[in-house]
Order: structure tokens, then sequence, then C-alpha cells
């Protein structure tokens, strides 16, 4: 069981915690997310066709414009958000949809993210506190970030 | 974040709890940005997801759900806000034959929007141009969303705003205040990147679709460094200018651009690059600005069935010129020609005859709807579409194209010229 703590800052508030979905696209939650199914649909995205619903959601930063957060709220009001979300760099309107749609959000943390949490790993985000807990996958004896 | 006395009671929920939810999301913003603290904003313009994005179906119900809660116990505007169009006017939506009942869906929608707003205060102009009715001075900060505003009143006016996003300039507009970032702050305000006209362009004779190419072109070669533009005439129009701000709001992320000699704070080329040096210079000429013409052509059938002018919505003198190309001439059977534009500036020119002259060749003119997101697939019945559509204005063309709708992007007497014989005849 082997786990770690990042620390960095809180943009929405909430504690979730479940699988990661890891990539290295920015994310637009209007164009590159079908926002009533959940799947990534961006043809350049390696991640296409894979659901980010229930995933905690790490990314390097959100690509969205005016209407993004909007996206963002649909894909929660449709039961497909993710449950959390984890950038290196926050974009505004990630921030906004994240707080409008009531979902957890970490950013700017003190190891980079991309680097040492990987698609599968079960982890922990407190948007109050500003930190994540990660338990790498396979090590985990019951699901839970201890 | 430092906060005032009056932002305090704000989070607290004194003014309840849509102003509290407001202010907590523009701090959040604000955070993520490391702004130190918010600043008062002596206007606002906001957009609704409600009226411009989602008319139908769960969406638009999830959108009024939305607006619903981030408005809860809000009393008023605290500052003068505009509002952006609507989607798709019913009366549109009638000629081309959609469902009754998927208008009528349309028309909650859009009364839920009209009657929230107005209870809060809002200036109801229903446009993308609201600097025609409500403008701003030089130094003024404003909030707000919708890229060609932001465009504008930084680049034309001198007004400092952000391009925020739909919910952030509601908040905006509920608290009257925005964080100190990005636009707000002198030193983010000065060019990057050259831009320079080739000897084989005249920009005294451009038309109205050469500056929408210019500007779509030089989106794409910016990308998120803001521009100044050497060259451009000194006695540019609005409707010029409104034509060269709007396309880079599509095919570029940027706030803002300096067109030297037009642009306040652009007296002097210095003067836009803030006394530094551009990270690169780029040259456009005549076969630059045709190579937009064609790339913004998704169409391949010569046939029109929809010719739509006024993205953005159309001046005084573009409605005049309009009149005059039609005058006299009958639109083809069975063609749709809509003009958009904004309400107060559609009664003046009905008192000018030159809605007459329209309407009487077969053309309508709309105020108050966005031509740029009309036929997005998203907002088209199962089982229609709109056909081929010819406009003269980039930005509609650019979300029209990436909606799997086929255009042509060409002039305005071209499009007018398309509308009466049915046929696209491009030069």
């Amino acid at each position: 069981m082997e786990s770690f703590t990042l620390k960095g800052r809180g943009a929405s508030k909430g504690v979730a915690e479940g699988e990661a979905l890891l990539t290295h696209d920015a994310i637009s939650f209007l164009s590159d997310i079908s926002i009533t199914e959940g799947i990534i649909t961006s043809p350049q995205s390696r991640c296409k066709g894979q659901s980010v619903s229930g995933k905690i959601l790490i990314f390097p930063t959100g690509r969205g414009s005016t209407a993004d957060p909007y996206g963002f709220y649909m894909l929660k009001k449709a039961g497909k958000a993710p449950k959390a979300v984890i950038n290196v760099d926050a974009n505004p309107t990630t921030v906004a949809g994240a707080i409008i749609s009531n979902t957890p959000m970490v950013y700017k943390l003190d190891r980079n993210p991309l680097d040492v949490i990987e698609t599968g790993d079960h982890v922990l985000v407190d948007g109050n506190k500003g930190i994540v807990i990660i338990t790498k996958k396979g090590r985990a004896n019951d699901g839970r970030a201890s | 974040m430092k906060l005032t006395a009056d932002e305090e009671r704000m989070l607290a929920g004194e003014s309840g709890p849509g102003v509290q939810r407001a202010i907590e999301l523009l701090i959040a913003v604000g955070e993520a940005y490391e702004a130190e603290k918010l600043i008062d904003i002596s206007s606002s313009h906001i957009l609704s997801p409600e009226m411009q994005f989602w008319n139908t179906g769960q969406l638009s119900r999830w959108s009024r759900e939305l607006v619903a809660e981030s408005v809860e116990g809000a009393t008023h505007f605290r500052v003068p806000v505009t509002i952006n169009p609507i989607f798709l006017e019913p009366a549109i939506a009638e000629r081309l034959g959609y469902p009754e009942s998927y208008i009528e869906e349309m028309r909650q929608s859009l009364a839920f929007g009209r009657e929230t707003y107005a209870r809060l205060g809002v200036i109801p102009t229903y446009t993308c141009c609201p600097f025609y009715i409500h403008p701003l001075r030089q130094g003024e900060h404003s909030g707000g969303a919708e890229s060609l505003v932001v465009l504008f009143n930084n680049s034309v006016l001198g007004v400092m705003v952000n391009r925020e996003s739909g919910p952030t300039a509601l908040a905006t507009a509920l608290t009257g205040k925005t964080p100190l970032y990005g636009m707000h702050l002198p030193e983010n305000r000065y060019g990057r990147v050259l831009v320079e006209l080739k000897d084989d362009l005249d920009p005294g004779a451009f038309t109205y679709a050469d500056y929408n190419a210019l500007s779509y072109g030089v989106g794409k070669m910016v990308v998120d460094k803001i521009p100044v533009f050497l060259g451009l005439p000194q006695n540019m129009s609005i409707t010029q200018l409104k034509y060269l701000c709007a396309p880079l709001g599509v095919s570029a992320g940027i706030p803002m651009f300096h067109a030297v000699g037009i642009t306040p704070e652009a007296p002097t080329v210095e003067a836009a690059l803030g006394g530094g040096k551009p990270e690169m210079s780029i040259e456009v000429g005549r076969k630059e600005i045709n190579q937009v013409f064609e790339e913004l052509c998704s169409a391949t059938e010569l046939k029109i069935d929809y010719v739509f002018l006024g993205c953005p919505h159309v001046t005084i003198p573009e409605m005049k010129e309009i009149a005059t190309l039609l005058q006299g001439k009958k639109i083809k059977s069975g063609l749709l020609l809509v003009v958009g534009i904004t309400e107060p500036l559609r009664l003046l020119a009905r008192e000018m005859g030159l809605v007459d002259i329209i309407e009487n060749s077969g053309g309508m003119v709309v105020s108050g709807m966005c031509s740029a997101g009309s036929f997005l697939r998203r907002g088209v019945p199962e089982g229609f579409h709109v056909g081929v559509v010819a406009t003269n204005a980039a930005k509609a063309a650019h979300y029209l194209k990436a909606g799997g709708v086929q255009v042509w992007f060409g002039t305005m007497p071209e499009c007018i010229n398309a509308a009466v014989t049915g046929k696209w005849e491009a030069a």
C-alpha cells in the first residue's frame, strides 16, 4: 500500500476519490468531450473513446472558451462528469466549470501530477485543503487510500 | 486574496446565495491567475446559456436550472449590463418549417431568460455590438464575455476587459467586480507580433470581406500573441473595425490587438510594443487573403438556400448599402435572406425606409439573433438541415463550416447577388 501526498492549491471545494484517468492533452469540456455521454471524442486525443465519467480526471490544463464551463455543468447534470479534476496549471474556464458543477479541483501541485500519477491509480482529491493522495495501482488492498 | 468590507459581506451571503456563489467564483478564478484583489467595474456584458446556446430539450432545462441557481436571491445587477443575442429567432424557425413543439420549447426558454435578466435590470440589447448602444471610454474596467465585445472594447475603445467565460461574466454583473489580472494590467496589453501588409494589398480599397479575411488569417498566425497591425487606414469606419475584430475571436484566443494610429494605446508602433521588441513579424499579402477565402468556403453545391449578413450585427451605413444593392430586386423564391441587427438600429433603419426596401425584396431584417450560432448542428431539429449558406462574415463561416454546414464566404455584393439569383457566382 504505497501512497503519497501532493500539495497544491484548491480551485473548487469538496472531497472525492476514485480511479485516475490521465491524459497529456489540454481539454475543452465542450469540444473534446461528448457532454451527454462523457466520452472523449477529440480525434487527436490518445484517450479517444474513453469515459471520464466517475474518474479522477488529470490533464495539463483547459483549452476552453466562453461557453466551456457550461459543458462541464452539462456533464455533471447528465451524471457523466469526472468525480474530480487535477490540473498542472488552471485555466479559468476549467475552474469556473468545476465550481458551478460542485466538482473538487486542485492544481499547482508540488510535483507534476502527469509524471507521478498513472491511469488506474487510486486518487483522493481534497479541494478544501488543496491536496491529492495517490495509491499506486495494484497495491491498494481495499481500494481506499490510507 | 485581499477583500474589501463590501466583498466580505457578499462572500458571507448577505446579498443572497447567488451573489455569494458569484463572488466565490470570481475569487477562485482570480487566484488561478494570482490576482491580488478584485476591482470595481463600470459595466459588464453577459450571455445566456438558455437563450444563446441551448433553446430546447434537456440541455435547455439544465441551462435554466443553472441560471436560476446563479441568480438566486439577487435583486439587481450592480453595474449597467448589456446582453448577447439569442440563438435563433422563432419567426425564422417557423419559416424553416421546424416542428411546432420545438418552436414552443424555444419560446419557453427565451421567455425564461428575458424575464430573469429583465428583473435584474439588464439593458436588453441582445447584440454582440453593445458598443453601438452603451459605449465605454478608454481606461474603464469592464467585465463580461463574447470575444467580439472584448476585442472591440480593448482594441478600438481602449476599455480594459478580459475574455471571461459565460458564468464569470454573469458573476461580474451580479457583484460589480472582476479579478485584477490580464487585460486590466497595462503591462499585459502590449503587442508582441508585428503584422505588415505587402505592397500587393491596398487596404483603402478593402471590402468588408477582405477585412474579415485579414483578421481570420492573422488570428491563425498569432494564436495567442497580441498582434500590431501596421499600415491600416487611419479613417477606418466602425463597420470596418468590427469586421477586423470579430474573426480574431474564433481563429485566435486573444483579447486584443493594436492597429497603429487607431487603437488609443497605439499612436506609434513603439507605444504598441511598450518599448519592447516584437517576438516575430509576419507579412500578409493577396495570396494569404485569398487562401482564407478558399479555406472558409466549405460548400460544393452552387445552389444557395440561405444568405446571412450581420455577423457582427450591421450598422446603419451597412443597412444603406444592403438596401441600395437590393433596391428594385426580388429575392429568389424559397430562399431566405436574413440581415442581423440590434433592435434600436432596426427602428432607425425602418424610419429611414431601409427595412421596407429589404422586406419588399423578400428579405428579413431580424433583431437580437446570433447568425454565427444559428445553424450549428446542435440547434437544428432532427431531420432538418439548413442547406447551403452564403455570408460575408468569417466568424459565421468558421462556425458553420465547423458544424458541417455547406457555406460560401464572399463579399456583400456577391451574397446579395446569390440571394437574387439563388446561385453562388463569385467573381
